[in-house]
């Protein structure tokens, strides 16, 4: 089996996140932050760890560190409680539905209004295009750092830099940036950066945070028991306690912590290197065959890649490579802005997106299996 | 021995490995409910001979407690 839909949720794990997860459920699984017995205090520690780790990649503090179940809730749990109702709200061409549709669903109950600024161009006309649409009332500009269709990267520092400049506040999607590119929350300005475990930085699935760079909430989005406070009707008004109600996912979290120490040791400029190989490898096999439609911008360069083949529906091709081994994925990949801005079609288009067990043997056969469709066809 | 009150889970290992780094050897403890109004709390239990460096090092790594008790 060739696996090139890292981009969903990078596979295989590494082993060292298999075993603690299996480690953690056999032996210190305890509720976290609930009692002081031996196991609880264990687990606690554990996810205390996790905390320090995401803080030293991402230059945050342990204690702003949020963990949620995936990159879709730190999203709502960072859109809605920095929101100020009645302010106007910037998003980019490139959203993912966890972006536009919590800003849309906010602007449908007439608690904000947004605007979409477009990608095209360099990095100062992007900049000059937010400048553009900017209202003396714009509080927020959520933006994703990596496309997860792979045809644009942001450039969020400038992008932090402007809404310092401007006092809004700048929410993060690094879905598929996180363990691809650096990301800094204090020297890019970053009011909240929302992250999964389980994609680029290779934890499981099962969690995700969000790791807050301001104190400054409008609300909490989820009530419950939080360990803290628990003779007062409302939540903790401090981090982490403030956006975690309920139990957290323990055995996750221990499997994401190992993740982060396994990627560190790795350094992920070398992981990024490996996967633009393989990108530039695929893109110039690609031009070797005039039926495949490969979707580009700018001058991209990653570790997805977006592509139809002439006349054959993206789900075909799909499902041509499934029965060849070959796992990718088809259709609009939960980004109808991006796939519009594309015009990729109706019926969307194909991914691949690599990751760092992949190799070239992996593209010479993808590309193999894509050249006997489009020859069939 | 010495107890610093502190938000949380959180905040009381954030103050254990604090406590640690000025070589303080510290345990986590859920507070009994008298010693909060608010209900569910934690602290960091510590030998009190320690107390002016265990305040030393929450203040050095910006850790606020609201108390410190005695046991």
């Amino acid at each position: 089996m060739i696996y090139l839909d890292n981009a969903a949720t990078t596979f295989p794990k590494p082993l060292c996140v298999t075993d603690e997860i299996s480690r953690c459920i056999k032996k210190y699984c305890g509720n976290p932050g609930r009692s002081s017995h031996q196991l609880s205090v264990k687990s606690a520690e554990k996810i205390y760890e996790a905390r320090s780790m995401l803080a030293k990649m991402f230059d945050g503090d342990e204690e702003n560190v949020v963990f949620t179940l995936n990159t879709t809730y730190a999203l709502n749990i960072a859109i809605k409680s920095l929101i100020k109702y009645s302010t106007h709200v910037l998003i980019s061409d490139m959203e993912h539905n966890s972006v536009f549709r919590p800003i849309y669903r906010l602007s449908k109950e007439k608690l904000c209004t947004f605007d979409i600024f477009s990608t095209g161009g360099t990095d100062e006309e992007i900049i000059n295009n937010i400048i553009s649409k900017i209202k003396p009332n714009t509080s927020m500009l959520v933006a994703t750092h990596q496309s997860n269709v792979g045809v644009r990267k942001l450039p969020i520092e400038k992008i932090g830099q402007l809404c310092k400049e401007r006092g809004i506040k700048f929410i993060v999607d690094g879905a598929q940036s996180a363990g691809v590119h650096p990301i800094k929350l204090k020297s890019m300005n970053i009011d909240a950066l929302c992250i999964p475990a389980h994609k680029g930085l290779y934890g499981p699935q099962g969690v995700g945070a969000v790791i807050f760079n301001t104190d400054k909430f409008e609300r909490s989005v989820i009530e419950g028991g939080t360990g803290v406070n628990s003779l007062e009707e409302n939540m903790p008004d401090f981090l982490p306690e403030l956006f975690e109600a309920g139990t957290l996912p323990t055995p996750a979290i221990a499997g994401f912590c190992e993740a982060l120490k396994w990627l560190i040791s790795l350094d992920i400029s070398k992981i990024r290197a490996h996967e633009e190989d393989l990108y530039n490898l695929t893109s110039s096999l690609f031009k070797e065959n005039k039926k495949i439609i490969p979707y580009y911008m700018n001058d991209y360069s990653g570790n997805t890649l977006l592509f139809n083949i002439k006349n054959i529906p993206s789900s075909t091709v799909g499902e041509y490579l499934n029965k060849k081994g070959i796992c990718v994925r088809s259709g609009f990949h939960c980004s109808p802005l991006a796939h519009r801005l594309l015009n990729t079609g109706d019926g969307g288009a194909v991914r691949v997106s690599f990751g760092i067990y992949n190799s070239r043997s992996d593209v010479y056969q993808l590309m193999d299996a894509l050249n006997e469709l489009s020859v069939k066809k | 021995m010495c107890i610093a009150s502190v938000k949380s889970m959180t905040y009381a290992l954030k103050a254990k490995r604090a406590l640690a780094s000025y070589y303080i050897n510290s345990e986590v403890v859920k507070l009994d409910s008298s010693a909060t109004k608010s209900g569910c709390a934690y602290g960091v239990k510590f030998d009190c001979i320690n107390l002016y460096a265990a305040e030393n090092a929450l203040k050095s790594h910006n850790i606020k407690y609201s108390q410190i008790l005695t046991s």
